[in-house]
């Protein structure tokens, strides 16, 4: 029995664990990152909680795949100044209308809430001093 | 369709009787047949209702009001106020937008609601089920609601919000 349980815990925690993010922390990872070209702007996409961790949705940037959400994961996509919908889709979609300037970086933090089946995962636009600081120990997911 | 048998409890294998049968529910005595024909009808009730929440849940389940509206693009000279005093706006979703003191705000047009400005000093969304980027609409120094900007519609406020502002 008490193999059983242990077996079962096991598995849980591997099924949860393999919803986290596991590259390099956005710290790390920063100095790699390209300098933002003088006619592009950039969207910086995180998800600092754990909570749901084995939710990791598509995020598709105007219906276009640009990665998944992962549990403590970060990833940042580069477009042409414009207007934008962000959206992730668990039992229910979520979206995110945005615009973005010229040399514009915007952050979006990719909130967890409660579902009926299964939780939802939406994205939120945040002050930038705010996404900032939060992305710091988030982990490279990106393609 | 071959027909669905549920083994109600152990003890008896083989070949069911139909009038052992309570809504695919196997029964081995009357006494079981007699609490299962009891408990099912409240069981379908119960699972009916489960499906139309599942079913409910699955769809938006609050939205944002959204008006049509024309934005005329402004001016040579537009308007600018810096608002002193904090301001909380509802839109009946259940999300209030706040607006932070010491914010500078600019007009970028006109609507049949009001003018329309925008701040670089905050996030101004809209929020309900989805969540939309917006600029303040504001009339006689009252916000009205909000001008979302990827959707080209207004979003009205529950009811007009006076502001304090200075002109700048």
């Amino acid at each position: 029995m008490k193999t059983k349980i242990l077996f079962l815990a096991f598995a849980l925690v591997s099924a949860l664990m393999s919803g986290c993010a596991s590259g390099p922390s956005f710290a790390t990872y920063k100095a790699s990152i390209p300098p933002l070209k003088p006619e592009q702007g950039r969207i910086y996409l995180y998800r600092t909680t754990v909570l749901g961790a084995a939710l990791s949705p598509v995020i598709k940037v105007n219906g276009t795949d640009i990665g998944a959400s992962k549990a403590q994961g970060f990833l940042y996509y580069d477009c042409a100044p414009g207007e934008y919908v962000i959206e992730t889709s668990t039992e229910v979609t979520r979206k995110l209308s945005l615009v973005i300037a010229k040399e514009q970086e915007r952050y979006v933090r990719l909130n967890v809430s409660m579902g009926f089946f299964v939780g939802h995962v939406y994205p939120e636009l945040v002050e930038n001093a705010i996404g900032a600081k939060e992305i710091q120990d988030c982990k490279y997911t990106g393609k | 369709m071959e027909p669905f048998y549920l083994r109600a409890s152990s003890g008896q294998t083989g070949n069911m009787s139909p009038h052992t049968v309570v809504s695919g529910i196997v029964a081995n005595s009357p006494a079981e047949q007699h609490r299962i024909g009891r408990r099912t009808p409240a069981f379908l009730a119960g699972s009916f209702v489960f499906l139309l929440l599942s079913i409910g849940c699955a769809f938006d389940v609050v939205q944002v009001k959204q008006l049509p509206v024309t934005l005329t693009a402004t001016l040579p000279a537009p308007k600018a106020f810096l608002l002193d005093a904090g301001a909380k706006v509802t839109i009946g979703t259940g999300f209030a937008v706040n607006l932070r003191a010491n914010t500078t705000w600019q007009e970028i047009g006109t609507t049949q609601f009001g003018e329309v400005y925008s701040t670089k000093d905050q996030v101004l969304t809209v929020e309900a089920s989805n969540v939309y980027e917006a600029a303040l609409v504001v009339r006689d120094g009252q916000v009205t609601g909000f001008y979302l900007l990827i959707e080209k519609k207004f979003c009205p406020a529950t009811q007009p919000v006076a502001l304090a502002t200075t002109p700048q």
